[in-house]
């Protein structure tokens, strides 16, 4: 079963296998509402909105914001200090992890309710969990430059997160200098955490080649990067796939439908 | 086209053509050809290969390499080498990138090209999701996730 929801300042795309995929839809869209709620920096009453202001302190703060800033936490020493909440104008702002983390508490919701097999596509981060047809998801990569075309196809087994400044502009800042940074056209980060690999992938766009570093020397996680010459680079153990595998390829099929034109 | 060929001891050319990159100290682009015994040989044999009376005359043919001017891009000054044999390209390979700052060749220790990078077709790939950054609610409608959420039930 398929379903998109506006919702966070984007669209999630489910894509749920199995039985009680509505009721698991239904639960997942609920929760991210809520946590949007909680979350969001463009509404003055949420709660991240009032530790920005001041008005709530950090050890007084709903649960799972206490979470969420202690995974930026991690995600700040992870990505050598290029991703940076606390170094972000106006306040603290957990706004890169907080998408990822939440579509992966939407898949949680998915899975209790007793699905097999579950994709939410928050926006370009995914997680996903089981086998859709006893293979694994595939996902692909957008070229930086263009809406309808692919870099490369991955398979993968939990989260993969792309960050870049084509879809927002440069809205990406680098910590350090407190000005937009764009060291790659884009950054994709695949592991096991959807919170950590988004965060990783803004990180990459912020921090370049010392970022690159702290990603492949991470257990779990691997990278691709697309610089801004199209040139696109991946770490050891990115699970980059075959576009077309095994199966009536539909790209074979147009060039013997070609083939047979010209013979006519 | 003139061939600005500077021979770098092997050990280190060995190990820059490791990195896929030429860094030359100091910063400043200079074209470099590797010593290219080694892509000669391979070209014959791809040569040696095709059919016909041409093809044989190409084989005679040596591959000719030429280093193109550096371009300047975001990260640094990138130069490419084309093998050239019988009036058609055979192989085009990244020889310098000299990084304004030492990022691009830390991305290089890190992360290596990937091979048949060609763009593709949302069409071509069985694929269920797209990553990509993050869409406002409007640029939805143009991204490859709304058309295979259309697909669906």
């Amino acid at each position: 079963m398929r379903h998109h929801e506006p919702v966070m300042g984007t669209v999630v795309s489910f894509d749920v296998r199995g039985g009680a995929a509505g009721r698991g839809i239904e639960s997942a869209c609920a929760l991210l509402h809520e946590l949007d709620w909680r979350f969001s920096t463009w509404k003055p009453e949420s709660a991240v909105s009032r530790l920005r202001r001041g008005e709530l302190a950090a050890a007084e703060a709903p649960a799972d914001v206490v979470e969420v800033l202690e995974l930026c936490r991690r995600a700040r020493a992870l990505s050598r200090g290029f991703f940076d909440p606390w170094a972000m104008p106006g306040g603290v702002d957990p706004t890169g992890l907080v998408k990822g983390w939440a579509a992966g508490r939407a898949l949680e919701a998915i899975r209790a309710c007793g699905a097999e097999a579950a994709m939410v596509n928050a926006g370009g981060d995914i997680a996903v969990f089981g086998r859709p047809g006893g293979r694994r998801w595939r996902i692909g990569v957008r070229d930086p430059g263009d809406a309808g075309l692919l870099r490369c196809v991955v398979e993968v087994e939990a989260a993969i997160a792309t960050s870049g400044a084509y879809e927002r502009g440069a809205h990406i800042i680098d910590p350090r200098s407190g000005r937009p940074a764009a060291r790659f056209a884009s950054a994709t980060v695949v592991g096991p955490s959807l919170a950590m690999a988004d965060a990783l992938a803004t990180a990459l766009i912020a921090g370049g080649g010392d970022v690159l570093g702290a990603v492949s020397e991470l257990p779990g996680y691997s990278a691709c990067v697309i610089a801004a010459d199209g040139v696109l680079r991946a770490t050891a153990g990115f699970p980059a796939a075959d576009p077309a595998p095994a199966g009536p390829a539909p790209a074979r099929r147009h060039r013997r439908r070609r083939r047979r034109a010209a013979r006519r | 086209m003139t061939r600005a060929q500077i021979v770098i001891p092997s050990t280190l050319a060995g190990l820059l053509a490791v990195l896929g990159v030429q860094h030359i100290a100091g910063g400043r682009p200079v074209a470099v050809i590797v010593p290219s015994a080694a892509t000669t040989g391979a070209a014959s044999t791809k040569a040696a290969g095709t059919a016909g009376s041409r093809a044989s005359q190409q084989t005679a043919e040596a591959a000719r390499t030429a280093v193109g001017r550096d371009v300047t891009t975001q990260y640094g000054d990138v130069q490419l080498k084309v093998t050239v044999k019988g009036g058609k390209i055979q192989k085009v390979a990244f020889v310098a990138l000299n990084a304004y700052d030492g990022h691009s060749l830390s991305i290089d220790q890190y992360a290596a090209p990937l091979l048949n990078q060609q763009a593709l077709a949302a069409s071509s790939a069985q694929i269920q999701g797209v990553s990509g950054a993050t869409y406002t609610s409007d640029a939805y409608r143009q991204s490859l996730q709304s058309a295979l959420d259309a697909l669906g039930a």
